[in-house]
């Protein structure tokens, strides 16, 4: 069975580093990627599980925000936690995830992937600016469900 | 009172179960595809020698460079030998590419050359990004360059031809003359031939048509009976909603939010 690394090409991989590293520079929120085979017919109940497991609950303001792909279900998650929950706009993570969507059903992976992490870091960025003692409370890594 | 009636039930739905698990025994025992074991050749027949294998190698990899483009070459004596219940050279090669993934997820260019030695058959099977515009390609490289190299014994020539000609077709350059002649004849036709009768899978198709049928059978009702008896389980200890397709914000444990969809 192939890997679930081999599902983003070295380039796409990168885009999303990148797109992680520049969010993740004006704030002190936390954005992190999942990669799942399949999720079934529960993928919120998968995104919180693998929430709890990469640590991201543990982040000091609640406010890590987790983007989980399941390539076989063709499934997409995006999951916020308290902190930023209650800061967002009405609506926020549903239009977060058409965007994401929408460059998915191009096959546009690394790109949807890196304009959704791009509109949850200006949000995180107003509501959690970065601050001079910041630390990267979790890898920035893209996690991948075989490998963990 | 009803006792009697419960156990025989009971009894009935234990046959029924372990008969479905016998069945479903015949159908797993009987998924046996190889292991790949090199990147780009796997030789199981033993046909080719070590320098064979080293053009190959070298072709591929270059291909790999180049183009990003996989291809494997695969050799086997018979593809009975793998009691994979595949009974044309061309499901067997079709399952054996998705079994080993061959090529990337997103471009789906995978490229599987491959050889039954005793059923006298090959295919070249292509990754579904590639659609159809190869196939009298391949038929050609087929014909032309690897047949009648088998047709007398010769697997390596065939082979190592083949490779080479293969990749011309894709990368578009030293055969497309070659080509050109061949597509109009066979442009709707299948790029895979036998060289040989397909009596012998007729004729194994018939030997274990009931073991085929019983197979097939026990597999539905196995699926049947699973779905029935996992679904409730699963609703049991699933308190959260189903999300898919849908928006929303997710509760969870979390007291954060969320949304899930598909493409």
């Amino acid at each position: 069975m192939r890997s679930l690394k081999s599902f983003f090409s070295p380039a796409d991989e990168k885009a999303i580093l990148e797109a992680i590293h520049e969010a993740e520079s004006r704030t002190s929120g936390e954005i992190r990627v999942r990669v799942e085979r399949k999720v079934g017919k529960n993928p919120m109940a998968v995104a919180h599980r693998a929430f709890d497991a990469l640590g991201m609950r543990n982040t000091e303001l609640r406010n890590g925000i987790l983007f989980l792909v399941a390539i076989e279900d063709r499934s997409f998650v995006i999951l916020g936690d308290a902190g930023i929950h209650a800061k967002v706009p009405r609506g926020f993570w549903n239009k977060v995830r058409d965007v994401v969507i929408k460059h998915f059903r191009q096959k546009a992976f690394a790109k949807g992937l890196a304009e959704g992490i791009k509109l949850a870091g200006e949000q995180l960025a107003t509501f959690f600016p970065h601050q001079a003692a910041d630390v990267n409370e979790l890898p920035d890594a893209i996690s991948y469900a075989d490998e963990t | 009172m009803r006792q009697p009636l419960l156990r025989k039930i009971g009894l009935a739905c234990l046959l029924v179960f372990a008969g479905l698990l016998l069945f479903a025994g015949i159908v797993a025992g009987a998924t046996g595809y190889p292991a790949r074991t090199d990147a780009y050749v796997n030789d199981y027949a033993g046909v080719l020698d070590s320098s064979s294998e080293q053009t190959i190698r070298d072709l591929f990899q270059q291909l790999e460079n180049d183009t990003g483009t996989e291809a494997v070459v695969v050799t086997v004596n018979s593809i009975r030998d793998y009691g994979t219940g595949d009974s044309t050279i061309e499901s067997f090669a079709t399952n054996l590419f998705n079994t080993w993934g061959i090529g990337s997820w997103q471009e789906d260019n995978g490229i599987l050359i491959l050889v039954a030695v005793q059923d006298r058959a090959c295919r070249i099977e292509m990754g579904a990004g590639y659609g159809h515009q190869y196939d009298s390609a391949m038929q050609h490289v087929i014909d032309e360059h690897m047949l009648p190299y088998f047709k007398s014994g010769n697997y390596q020539t065939g082979i190592v031809e083949g490779s080479r000609n293969v990749i011309g077709s894709v990368t578009e350059s030293n055969i497309a003359e070659n080509i050109i002649g061949s597509v109009t004849g066979a442009a709707s036709s299948k790029h895979y031939v036998f060289w040989n009768s397909g009596d012998e899978f007729v004729a194994w198709l018939s030997k274990y048509k009931v073991e085929i049928i019983a197979a097939a059978i026990g597999l539905i009702a196995l699926s049947i009976a699973l779905r029935l008896i996992l679904r409730p389980i699963f609703r049991l200890f699933s308190s959260l909603e189903d999300y898919s397709g849908g928006g929303g914000s997710g509760g969870g444990s979390s007291g954060g939010g969320g949304a899930s969809g598909r493409w």
